[in-house]
């Protein structure tokens, strides 16, 4: 057997280490100061040179039998100086046109050679490190540590590399949902009804994905309209149009018309811009709503403790800001309509909609007066009732409108949204039961995705003998289920409580009297939740918004148009969840552990 | 001697050798309730997660719930990992086992393949017990399957890369206490070698930014984007520590 004496000295490989640390330092970590950096990479530089010298020096001075173990440790220390070298040629030269692939082709060999002579080094002294203590070394072994810690070191540095190239020349593909806007024929029939110029403007610079994206989504809507003009520019190239539409980085998509212009903000980064692209569609449809439709008028009865846009501080019901807000991006002025403001006398003749949300107190016979005659004459009126507290049930309007309205709040144990996880969820009922009618459209259509939420809700009841010239239809209904809750224990009791089909929200047509040019319409809903603030984040809510408007203004453009995205989502329903978190935590798991079970038993028996 | 009898007798080939040993390791999970049992907790964890953090009482769009699901079943994978591969090496070690299998006609190379193997198709079982749960946001939500698929595949990958990670540290040890400490601190080293990217300049800036086994390379999946560069990193990460578990192990074989 190979062997050859022991006296290994360690210290040699440690200076090498140490002298690399001395490197890192003066080039990385103090490289401001050029006397600084030059003392530690110097210092580096010598410590891994005097071992080096050290080793060969030691070389001469050995019999022939520790000669070969010697060598593998000189030619590891002179792998890592060679090393070094080569990266202080990287940094000494400056690469000239054509002197790049030289550089990186000396970038790649400094790594390798770096990890190849290390992994040996270090595998020389893990090898030697149990038998220190003792005076003979299997010659064999060490070769063969050596080969390993090569290999090893040689594995890293081409792995680095790989991963370096594969970074680089990197390749995504996405399959998640909203990445790609894709325009609806909500937006493309918006485009072509376009009458004036809209100039749409996209700041993204040439390689970016996000504007390419962007780009595309614009670009399906280019020809639908000769008043439609597209074009792409970089912030940073187009100085004057950038200051004019008031866009000061990439990222952007400007719409104008004249002088007006919107501002669409997308990014240019996909970490950002992915929630910006579920909502381009809808963003964009605004944005041209904005400067191009002419403004529209929308009145709030006041006076009678109805829900407030602003509230007062002492008005602790959920307010109806984010209303507010819908309807002025959608080019809606929003004003008060008191009695001091014509709601005794004649309706304001620039109304678009008269909304009635929640009053408490009642209306003065004189103002219940103006809206009939109103409503005669073509008014449109969005009439919220409540159900909970003062809520005033306004009998003598709905009964010209044939409706009535029962105050008792309704219930459902299963059909219902989950907010506190008490028993008085029951009280926030859902329902996708919706009719056929244009109110409630969009709703029709995805009764399977979208359903509205009401928080304490009373029902809407058709009468039987509607007033004449008066047509009543009850538009969304309550889920089978649904009962009044007569003593408010949110519990269906079969003795006192009946389950049967509540009417939620109907609208009426009152025909066009003499004199007046279109028929009267209104909107009832049985809660005034519904467009409050909380209630309006669900998606079922702000579409029924947006179809009420949109009826009840009787615009041909769409009011809100509808939000475009592929995924939706995920609302809470009590008998779902429960059914969701006993399958996953325990229906499943306990089905596997009932294998294993039957699988362990059988074998035991055999 | 007959051909096959001579058949019988001859050397097992690599292939053979190897499919023996996973064989062998599988039954031990499930022929055994100890397997069933680490599933069953598996899948445990994984649905409360799902219900509680992905899905959430409040509405959120169904790509986000995947998104969630995925993040966090990425920690359970990574956990189950860890636990599955300390014993493989290890406990062939304390029990004396080992000799048999160094002694056998595979090489190193094959019996730390076999040994990786083995408990990674028992974590892949685990991972695909978990696909249900997605599936569930179809009932009420839209997630393209791509993202799901995706998602899966981060998830597999990473799991290779934690699973040979525990093979080379189970290598390293004869006590699976110590070879789970080891993986352990490896992989948590790796998870946050993106803190580490934060305050070192380039050009290592880059190579410890692409070094973070989670935070950079996951993400692309957890958000439904296949992604080169992190299918390179993720074979590159198994692959070096099963070059390292290989090595550990034949230098066990010249201090036997």
């Amino acid at each position: 057997m190979d062997a050859v004496n022991a006296g290994h000295r360690k210290w040699p490989s440690y200076s090498v280490f140490v002298g690399l640390i001395l490197l890192y330092a003066g080039e990385r970590i103090v490289v401001g100061a050029d006397s600084v950096r030059y003392l530690f990479s110097g210092l580096g530089f010598l410590t891994i040179l005097g071992s080096a010298v050290f080793r060969v020096t030691e070389m001469g001075k050995v019999g022939a039998d520790r000669k070969p173990m010697l060598t593998l440790f000189t030619g590891a220390t002179f792998g890592v100086m060679a090393a070094v070298v080569l990266y202080g040629a990287t940094t000494f030269s400056e690469a000239g046109e054509g002197q790049n692939v030289l550089r990186v082709a000396i970038h790649v060999a400094w790594l390798l050679l770096l990890a190849v002579s290390l992994g040996g080094l270090v595998a020389l002294e893990i090898a030697v490190f149990p038998v220190a203590g003792i005076d003979r070394y299997e010659d064999r072994k060490l070769r063969r540590f050596f080969e390993r810690g090569v290999g090893t070191g040689l594995l890293v540095a081409s792995a680095v590399v790989f991963n370096y190239i594969t970074t680089r020349e990197d390749k995504k593909i996405d399959f998640s949902f909203g990445r790609e806007a894709v325009a609806t024929d909500q937006t493309k029939g918006l485009i072509k009804e376009i009458s004036k110029p809209v100039r749409v403007v996209l700041f993204f610079p040439t390689d970016s994905e996000v504007g390419d994206a962007v780009d595309q989504y614009i670009r399906s809507l280019d020809g639908l309209s000769s008043q439609l003009t597209i074009e792409r520019t970089d912030q940073a190239l187009a100085g004057k149009l950038a200051s004019e539409t008031g866009v000061s980085e990439n990222g952007f998509i400007a719409v104008s018309h004249d002088k007006t212009h919107e501002k669409i903000k997308v990014g240019t980064e996909w970490d950002a811009s992915r929630s910006r692209m579920k909502k381009l569609d809808s963003d964009f449809a605004k944005a041209v709503v904005k400067v191009t439709q002419s403004s529209k008028v929308a009145y709030f009865t006041v006076g009678h403790k109805e829900r407030a846009t602003d509230p007062a501080s002492d008005d602790s019901r959920p307010p109806l800001r984010q209303l507010k807000k819908i309807l002025a991006n959608n080019q809606y002025e929003v004003k008060s309509l008191g009695l001091g403001d014509g709601l005794g006398q004649e309706l304001p003749k620039d109304h678009a909609i008269i909304f009635i949300m929640g009053p408490e107190k009642p209306f003065l016979p004189e103002e219940i007066a103006t809206l009939k005659a109103g409503l005669e004459r073509g008014a449109r009126l969005l009439i919220a009732l409540e159900g909970e507290g003062e809520g005033d049930s306004m009998p003598e309007l709905l009964s010209a409108l044939g409706l009535s309205f029962d105050k008792t709040i309704l219930a459902n144990e299963k059909a219902h949204v989950r907010v506190t996880r008490t028993p008085a969820d029951a009280a926030y009922i859902v329902s996708n039961k919706y009719s056929s009618h244009k109110s409630v459209t969009t709703l029709t259509r995805n009764s399977n995705q979208l359903f509205t939420a009401f928080g304490k809700s009373g029902s809407i009841e058709k009468l039987e003998n509607e007033p004449p010239g008066v047509h009543a239809e009850v538009v969304i209904s309550a889920m089978p289920g649904t009962f009044a809750d007569q003593d408010g224990d949110y519990i269906f009791d079969k003795a006192t409580e009946a389950q049967k089909t509540f009417g939620l929200a109907a609208v009426v047509t009152r025909t066009a009297t003499a004199g007046a040019d279109r028929e009267g319409r209104a909107f009832v809903v049985s809660d005034a939740d519904v467009f409050t603030d909380d209630f309006l984040r669900n998606e079922g809510n702000a579409l029924l918004l947006a179809d009420i408007a949109y009826w009840l203004a009787d615009v041909k453009e769409p009011v809100i148009p509808k939000v475009t995205e592929e995924d939706v989502r995920i609302q809470h329903r009590k008998e779902d969840d429960v059914a969701w978190f006993y399958s996953t935590t325990l229906g499943v798991p306990a089905l596997v552990l009932a294998l294993g079970f039957f699988v362990a038993g059988r074998r035991r028996k055999r | 001697m007959t051909t096959d009898q001579a058949r019988k007798y001859s050397r097992p080939s690599a292939f053979s050798g190897i499919s023996l040993i996973v064989k062998r390791e599988l039954l031990s999970y499930f022929g055994t309730r100890s397997g069933y049992v680490v599933a069953s907790v598996t899948l445990l964890i994984a649905g409360l997660s799902f219900n509680t953090r992905a899905v959430g009482s409040s509405a959120r769009y169904s790509r986000d719930v995947l998104s969630t699901f995925l993040y966090d079943t990425s920690g359970i994978v990574m956990a189950a990992a860890i636990l599955i591969s300390l014993r493989l090496i290890a406990e062939e070690r304390k029990t004396g086992t080992i000799h048999l299998l160094m002694n056998s006609a595979l090489s190193e190379g094959q019996i730390v393949l076999a040994k990786f193997l083995s408990a990674y198709f028992f974590l892949v079982i685990l991972i695909l017990l978990t696909a249900y749960m997605p599936a569930l946001i179809f009932l009420r939500g839209r997630v393209s399957l791509g993202h799901i698929f995706t998602g899966y595949l981060g998830l597999l990958l990473l799991g290779a890369a934690v699973v040979a990670i525990g093979t080379f540290a189970s290598s390293l040890s004869r006590s699976q206490v110590i070879a789970a400490v080891f993986t352990t601190v490896i992989t948590a080293l790796l998870v946050l070698m993106w803190v580490l990217a934060k305050v070192v300049d380039p050009p290592l800036k880059e190579v410890v930014t692409n070094m973070a086994l989670h935070n950079i390379h996951f993400r692309t999946f957890q958000q439904g984007t296949l992604s080169l560069r992190d299918v390179a990193y993720y074979l590159s990460i198994t692959g070096v520590f099963l070059y390292m578990a290989r090595n550990a192990v034949e230098a066990r074989r010249w201090t036997l």
